[in-house]
């Protein structure tokens, strides 16, 4: 069984993750250390949440929750019987200590890429440089 | 503690998640300007229209205002891209198209580069003598500057400020105000709608030259130029901005660089 886990880079249904596994559940939860450490208006938070709460409404099983991210997962992918955590993948680095948390317990992680814009892969530092190299595929498309 | 996913209105969210989330918030409960979700984001897709996008560095042209619902994922770069190709053309779609590959090369950036966005990626190009933290009068858009106050309030209200806005306030901050761009980074962080590490951090290394080969700053002129003088009518602040570029220089910067000629 797999379970799809939405992150804050990820708030819909067209999720590539999502996409993949339209009857998994999901979640989608409020790291409640990561709020404790890092100031955050209000309305930053009702945004993400109206953001889950319709990426998951056609869900049968859904949850969205406040507290520790990967104890949340594991919580929940256990309630559920799933063995595979489906998500997509962004470069943030934020994420990494929930991946290694879940991996510690067992969980499998299925990768979704996230599409980009271009499909530059080499270094990159100065934004007029990297125009070159992309701008005819940009626009192009 | 799970969230309940049932609601009436949109006011019962806000006063719900208010206690939900108490004490792990700053300022009051309130709805944002924008609405979350994968509808409203396609709507202002739907509404947006390029025409006139080459006027986007004055705060009252048109833009998309898509940033918040690209940073979240409710939006893919490939769907706006495709979007924009199909329903504008020439050289508006371009840019269009030129501005929002930046949003890639940030991502790609921090791809290469992690956690180190957060730190300066390349030494100053200056010699800086920036502090922290953010300064009350500046978080409390009670400087006396108006243009700088009314940044505050917009960006404090709406979650949101035009990149020329966003450009100027860090410039004023980190370079007039000798404030680390780390404190920057972090108010816009708390407030705006699309606040993430790579666009925001960068952005701001960006001004303050560490991820540049200059820094970026600005006069007067530029500033009521863009803003159709809507904050130098009438005003009768004592402006530090209201300066030549070369005078600005050797002051900020404290020699005569070149980068204003």
């Amino acid at each position: 069984m797999k379970l799809v886990w939405l992150h804050g880079w990820s708030l819909s249904n067209t999720d590539p993750a999502m996409v993949a596994h339209p009857d998994a559940p999901a979640i989608f939860v409020f790291d409640k250390p990561f709020l404790e450490q890092t100031r955050m208006a209000f309305p930053r938070l009702q945004f993400m949440f109206e953001a889950a709460l319709e990426a998951l409404a056609e869900r049968h099983h859904s949850r969205i929750c406040l507290g520790i991210q990967a104890e949340e997962i594991i919580a929940f992918a256990k309630l559920h019987h799933c063995t595979t955590i489906c998500y997509s993948l962004i470069p943030s680095p934020e994420l990494r200590r929930t991946l290694d948390a879940l991996e510690q317990a067992g969980l499998k992680l299925e990768v979704y890429p996230v599409e980009y814009l271009t499909s530059y892969t080499g270094q990159v530092k100065r934004f007029s440089a990297f125009w070159r190299e992309v701008e005819h595929e940009v626009l192009r498309g | 503690m799970e969230f309940k996913q049932q609601f009436s209105s949109r006011e019962e969210i806000t006063t719900y998640l208010g206690q939900m989330f108490k004490g792990l918030y700053t300022g009051e409960p309130r709805a944002p300007a924008l609405h979350g979700g994968r509808s409203a984001s396609l709507a202002q897709l739907e509404a947006f229209k390029a025409k006139n996008y080459g006027r986007r560095n004055h705060t009252n042209a048109p833009v998309s205002r898509l940033s918040a619902y690209l940073r979240h994922g409710q939006l893919s770069m490939l769907e706006v891209a495709e979007y924009i190709r199909s329903h504008s053309q020439g050289r508006e779609r371009d840019e269009f198209l030129k501005q929002l590959t930046w949003r890639d090369f940030f991502y790609l950036v921090l791809e290469q580069k992690g956690l180190k966005v957060l730190e300066n990626l390349e030494e100053p190009k200056y010699p800086m003598r920036w502090v922290q933290p953010m300064p009350d009068d500046i978080l409390e858009a009670r400087t006396n500057l108006p243009c700088v106050d009314a940044w505050v309030s917009k960006l404090v209200d709406t979650g949101y400020l035009h990149n020329h806005e966003r450009l100027w306030f860090a410039a004023y901050t980190v370079h007039f105000r000798q404030i680390h761009w780390q404190a920057g980074f972090a108010f816009f962080r708390e407030h705006l709608l699309d606040g993430d590490i790579a666009s925001n951090a960068l952005s701001w290394q960006w001004v303050a030259s560490t991820f540049s080969h200059k820094p970026y700053f600005m006069n007067k002129d530029n500033i009521s130029k863009f803003s159709s003088n809507q904050w130098c009518a009438g005003c009768r602040a004592k402006c530090p901005f209201d300066k030549t570029y070369q005078t600005l220089e050797r002051e900020l910067f404290g020699a005569d660089y070149g980068w204003s000629s």
